[in-house]
């Protein structure tokens, strides 16, 4: 079945991307449910103005977003966030990082994430969560000092990222 | 008092001793996350997520008769004619008023996904563009003129890819938002577009 394969396909990348972005496992599988029942009612209407995977991951976003629509809080910015250089180590793994990304405040991860993980532009990222472009690039600053801070932070640390 | 000879005489300031460590710093822990957002771990959904969404495709899509902005004008049509009849029915005179209507069918071709199509108007701003790039090859060689024709192309391509998500997501009113802004960026880049090609 055509449809079955397409979800098999695309299941993962787009669970990680609603996951990432929400930071909820149920919030994150209603968000995939309700983007392929809308890809698959809706896919006579893709036009290939992009790539199919780039079409659903923009459904799949959407419905993401949509599950926080009422809830998304864009902290304001902590312009003295440390008092000394930080020293994040030279390596570390995708799993610590994606732990320190979901432990971000939801506004600033969402963006993050949309931005510097799935490489939205600013501009469709301001069109999605509603907000202005300065807002969207604020943020990822904002979420990169942030990163850096937890990352330079041993773990069990007082801003200990892991779960 | 000599401003420009007392602002080229202003004092030059030290910034902290450990400033650039702090900025070397910063450089580096942002290559490392860099680098590593390439090993992000993915995430499996539940395991019955397919059998859920295969649930939910065999069920008859129920869409409402009306569409939503529909039943706010009927809404505010109801309102309208009770306001109307309390008027007129008000006791303020003897007179003996009649009240008169017609109804009157509006043929209405309803589809299920209308096809936006591009208005009138804009076809003949890309005529015109075009017949006057075609004569003044100068001015269509300028930068500027490059330049908003490039922005003109890329809003283009935004609001259509705006038109397709409300396809899919409806009456959104973040993308309806968003459509809004759009088309007014559009109205902008395109008068400016146009007064230059006037010149």
């Amino acid at each position: 079945m055509a449809q079955r394969w397409l979800y098999e396909r695309y299941k993962r990348a787009m669970f990680s991307v609603a996951l990432r972005t929400l930071n909820d496992y149920d919030h994150a599988n209603d968000a995939l449910q309700d983007a392929f029942v809308e890809v698959f009612r809706h896919l006579d209407s893709f036009r290939f103005q992009s790539t199919l995977g780039a079409w659903i991951k923009t459904i799949v976003v959407r419905q993401a977003l949509r599950k926080r629509q009422l809830e998304w809080r864009f902290e304001t910015i902590d312009e003295h966030l440390h008092d000394r250089p930080l020293e994040v180590p030279d390596f570390i793994t995708g799993a610590v990082l994606d732990a320190a990304i979901r432990s971000l405040p939801d506004g600033a991860r969402a963006v993050f994430v949309l931005a510097e993980v799935e490489g939205y532009k600013h501009h469709e990222i301001a069109a999605m969560l509603n907000i202005s472009e300065g807002t969207s690039k604020s943020q990822v600053s904002y979420a990169r000092k942030l990163l850096r801070k937890k990352l330079s932070e041993p773990p069990g640390g007082p801003g200990d990222y892991t779960d | 008092m000599d401003w420009s000879r007392a602002i080229q005489n202003l004092p030059e300031h030290e910034p902290r001793p450990d400033l650039w460590d702090r900025i070397d710093a910063d450089l580096r822990a942002d290559a490392v996350i860099d680098r590593t957002l390439d090993d992000l771990p993915v995430f499996e959904p539940q395991d019955d997520a397919w059998e859920q969404i295969a649930g939910r495709l065999e069920k008859p899509v129920v869409r409402p008769l009306w569409p939503r902005s529909f039943r706010w004008i009927a809404a505010a049509a109801v309102v309208a004619l009770v306001a109307g009849i309390w008027a007129v029915w008000q006791p303020v005179s003897d007179e003996k008023v009649t009240i008169a209507y017609a109804t009157e069918t509006v043929e209405t071709e309803w589809a299920a996904t209308p096809e936006p199509l591009p208005s009138s108007t804009d076809q003949k701003v890309e005529t015109f563009i075009n017949e006057q790039c075609a004569q003044q090859i100068v001015v269509c060689q300028k930068p500027e003129v490059k330049e908003l024709k490039q922005q003109l192309r890329e809003l283009s391509n935004r609001k259509m890819a705006v038109e397709q998500e409300l396809l899919v997501f409806g009456n959104d009113p973040a993308l309806v938002q968003a459509q809004i802004k759009i088309e007014n960026e559009r109205a902008e880049v395109t008068k400016e577009l146009v007064r230059i090609l006037r010149i």
